[in-house]
């Protein structure tokens, strides 16, 4: 029932699509005939209004039943106690069983593919992860393990995690396996770290299990598991700490029914690339001195790294023509742990797919996902990366770890502080932004800004987002112009919109801050080709589209997180700092001068305090004092952070901190919150924040593209 | 869609059935497994399918796999022009299927007396799908098992993943 509701409204939004498709169209016609006849212009002016009311409707309709078929995730995590109990009566081990977010909903196709992988991980953490009673004793932990299950809901996927608090993983015995397995070579196995090597677990045929039990061999499955994963449009990984646990993070789309996908020619037929897979985009021309060949392979050179380039035709067997010596484009896809360019001739771009399941024939057929129809009603088959990948023969154990290794150094700054920049112009004047929260790049009508109470909105991808106009910013007036240039930024789930009058170019260089700025958009002007160009603080901007953006901080990241109180009474300093902790996974308490926090200081006891030197009512020195005399605080580390510091030697002001550092000291707090709680920060807005000072300024808390 | 046949389809004891030529020979389809009759339109090859499956058509909406008949049956390229009938059939698991044939005959009723089991100097494709013979003057009609035909179109490999058993042992109701 539920189903063919859910196809009749798939066909009314292909049926809308295609109206749409007509009516622009008809737009284009209408102008270009001068002499039409004026009552027909009138009748095709009011058309327009008409199909935009009825794409309103639909997309509202379609978000109803979408919900319709939305079940809470308690539905198969009912069976979870059980099986735990089960296993425990079976092993001899106590353990108990913790969720959060049971209410959390998802697809119920989604739910179905979930529940093997879940139900496989849950075994493994029972009978891997959670130590004998006697161990755990023996270690200083509980007698009883806990299991800990928790869904929320970001943006358009929902996050699952599922931590132990076992023995966790050796990274070193799993690159022992894995160089044991000829999976990785050892010199990769060295140069890559813990939390890659991790990763490796999901690898086919990777077991550090000392004996395979009955019930679950670690490793062994675990590929399974990332396959079903992946299947579903979602994504794993591992995190571990040997003595503290182990937690799987789990990433899935709400719903399959409805994805966004690019489309793409190759031999002259249609094909769509889920959005999800799709990192981005490249023009790839046959002159073009990116390309080169190694062993007999294509690859294309992207920023200092290798990307090795397979044509789609050949993944297709449409024919084998060589890829490096035709023209085209690649889209550069994530399969597996892999990052790979697809080669196609074209690509022609995104679109909403309503997803439709392929007939028996295709039940074996990996490399594709399923099928849509579009507009014109033609029909449009949706690839799947890892499918596609599979079909061609790679040497993909050894070009895994390489890109793994290739992907640390990058963190690891050997490319020093260079990062991705855009340029954006504006009335002659050069902007820079970077390119780290961009998450596209997109020409629109403008049209398709619309005005919603006092602000605009951009409708995208089935969500609302603000507009902000950079012009509008600089209190300029925005000129009248049938389309626009929009940057679309993402952070902490969240997305935004800025339209820029036109994009220049983007850089990959070290911002070089040679003049700081008072306007608290801009961290700075920097010399960008020869010109003075503005770098843009996008936090800010990210507050100027919604001053809550960062207060909603995902409920998620409170898995494992550590408190840090704040205490700080420049509106200025808190707003640049709060993000910045937050990054690096702090839940902040914030109090706006000392006496303040002293008052929470009596309620709760955070992990770190950082504070303020100079405040009112209560200063930093006189609340350090008063910590250390309290017992059950005196353990807590305070951290000082002051526009003029104590002089080194002067010991008797120093005596209560652990650390005075400048307020300006970005690099210095991270570096000094690492050191504190080690392996606690993200691993990548850990490296990031590191690699962050307020002279060079590189991004704090956002996630690579 | 001016040619388009619809059939009751709560009969489930099909005494009738649809009949339509591949080659020179005569096929016929319980009438309670055919959906309809659609003129050829416009398909979508589909890379790395089986050589028989011609592509997927887009019927109102409903994404269905077409199935080259002539080619099943190892007969050569069309003789007389292009086969333009597409015969939407259910599979006993609930699937629609698009077969293109030459031309489609009419819808008859099964004369019992008329029906022999298949005989054996037909070549082996045929006696694999079909359930019996029909003799009339003039032609003899192959009474086909739409499963058995439907399986024998399925890659090789994939015949054992999982759609196997369930579709090949659905017997015909005369």
């Amino acid at each position: 029932m539920l189903d063919s509701l859910m196809n009749q409204v798939g066909e009314l939004v292909l049926t809308r699509n295609r109206l749409m498709q007509l009516v622009s169209g008809l737009g284009g016609v209408a102008l270009q005939d001068g002499g039409a006849a004026q009552g027909t212009l009138e009748a095709l002016k009011g058309l327009v209004p008409v199909s935009r009311d009825l794409n309103h409707i639909t997309e509202g309709l379609q978000d109803q039943l979408l919900k319709t078929r939305m079940q809470p995730i308690s539905t198969i995590w009912g069976t979870v106690p059980r099986i735990v109990r089960d296993m425990g009566r079976q092993l001899n081990k106590k353990i108990r069983v913790v969720t959060e977010g049971q209410e959390t909903e998802l697809d119920r196709t989604i739910l179905a593919a979930l529940k093997d992988p879940l139900t496989h991980i849950i075994r493994n953490s029972c009978d891997h992860g959670v130590e004998m009673p006697s161990d755990r004793l023996a270690n200083g932990k509980p007698d009883c393990g806990t299991l800990t299950l928790k869904a929320a809901q970001e943006a358009g996927s929902i996050v699952i995690l599922i931590s132990d608090d076992g023995a966790g993983i050796d990274a070193a015995r799993v690159k022992a396996k894995a160089v044991d397995m000829g999976v990785i070579s050892e010199d990769a196995a060295a140069s890559i770290s813990d939390a890659a090597a991790l990763q490796l677990i999901f690898h086919a045929g990777l077991s550090t299990a000392e004996k395979v039990s009955n019930i679950s061999g670690r490793g062994v499955g675990m590929d399974v598991v990332r396959n079903a994963i992946e299947k579903a449009g979602g994504s794993v990984e591992i995190q571990s700490e040997p003595g503290q646990g182990t937690t799987l993070r789990i990433r899935i789309p709400l719903t399959m029914a409805i994805i966004s996908g690019m489309l793409v020619k190759c031999a002259d037929q249609l094909f769509a690339l889920p959005q999800m897979s799709v990192q981005e985009l490249l023009s790839a021309d046959s002159g073009s001195p990116h390309w080169c060949k190694v062993a007999g392979q294509p690859f294309f050179r992207l920023r200092g790294q290798l990307l090795p380039v397979v044509g789609l035709r050949a993944c297709l067997g449409l024919s084998d023509d060589q890829v490096s010596d035709a023209h085209g484009s690649i889209v550069v896809v994530h399969a597996g742990n892999r990052r790979i360019g697809l080669f196609v001739d074209e690509i022609l771009g995104a679109e909403e797919l309503v997803v439709k399941p392929l007939g028996m024939h295709f039940h074996d057929a990996v490399a594709f996902a399923g099928c849509s129809i579009l507009g014109d009603g033609s029909v449009v088959p949706i690839l799947e990366c890892n499918g596609l990948i599979q079909n061609l023969a790679i040497p993909a154990e050894a070009e895994m770890a390489s890109d793994i290794a290739a992907d640390e150094a990058m963190q690891d700054g050997q490319l020093e502080d260079r990062q991705h920049t855009l340029i954006f112009k504006s009335a002659s004047q050069h902007y820079a932004i970077p390119m780290l929260l961009i998450e596209r790049l997109e020409k629109i009508p403008a049209t398709r800004i619309e005005k919603s109470a006092d602000r605009e909105v951009l409708q995208y991808r089935g969500e609302v987002l603000p507009v902000l106009r950079w012009n509008h910013i600089l209190g300029k007036e925005q000129d009248d112009v049938d389309e626009v240039c929009c940057l679309i930024l993402s952070d902490n789930g969240k997305r935004m919109c800025l339209q820029v009058d036109a994009v220049e170019d983007i850089l990959e260089t070290a911002l070089n801050i040679e003049m700081k700025s008072n306007d608290a958009l801009f961290i700075g002007t920097a010399v960008l080709n020869d010109k003075a160009t503005e770098v843009v603080d996008v936090f800010e901007l990210l507050k100027l589209a919604d001053p809550d953006w960062f207060d909603s901080r995902n409920n998620m990241a409170a898995e494992g997180r550590r408190s840090i109180l704040f205490a700080e009474d420049a509106p200025f300093f808190r707003t640049m700092l709060i993000p910045v902790l937050e990054s690096m996974n702090y839940e902040v308490w914030y109090a706006p001068d000392g006496e303040a926090a002293r008052e929470i200081l009596k309620q709760q006891i955070p992990d770190v305090i950082l504070t303020d030197l100079e405040m009112p009512r209560l200063d930093g020195f006189a609340l350090a004092a008063w910590v250390k005399s309290e017992s059950r605080l005196a353990e807590v580390p305070v951290i000082a952070i002051s526009s003029s510091p104590p002089a080194d030697d002067d010991t008797q002001r120093r005596q209560h901190f652990h650390a005075v550092l400048s307020k300006m000291d970005r690099q210095g707090l991270a570096t000094c919150l690492g050191e504190l709680h080690p392996s606690h920060m993200d691993p990548v807005c850990g490296e990031l924040a590191a690699r962050n000072d307020y002279e060079r300024p590189a991004l704090v808390g956002g996630r690579p593209l | 869609m001016s040619d388009s046949v619809q059939h009751e389809r709560e009969s489930l004891h099909s005494s009738e059935f649809f009949s339509c030529r591949v080659g020179q020979q005569w096929l016929g389809f319980p009438v309670d497994q055919v959906l309809e009759v659609i003129v050829q339109q416009q398909l979508t090859p589909m890379p790395l399918a089986p050589p028989v499956v011609l592509g997927l058509i887009n019927l109102r909406g409903r994404i269905i796999t077409e199935v080259d008949v002539r080619k099943l049956v190892n007969m050569d390229e069309n003789e007389t022009g292009k086969s333009t009938h597409v015969v939407i059939v259910q599979s006993g698991q609930g699937e629609d299927v698009g077969l293109l044939v030459d031309e489609v005959g009419e819808v008859a009723a099964m004369d019992m007396q008329h029906y022999e089991n298949t005989p054996d100097t037909l070549a082996p494709v045929w006696r694999q799908i079909g359930e019996g013979v029909l003799k009339s003057d003039d032609r003899v009609t192959v009474i086909a098992n739409v499963d058995r035909l439907l399986a024998l179109s399925l890659p090789e490999e994939g015949t054992a993943g999982g759609l196997g058993d369930a579709t090949v042992e659905q017997p015909l109701r005369h």
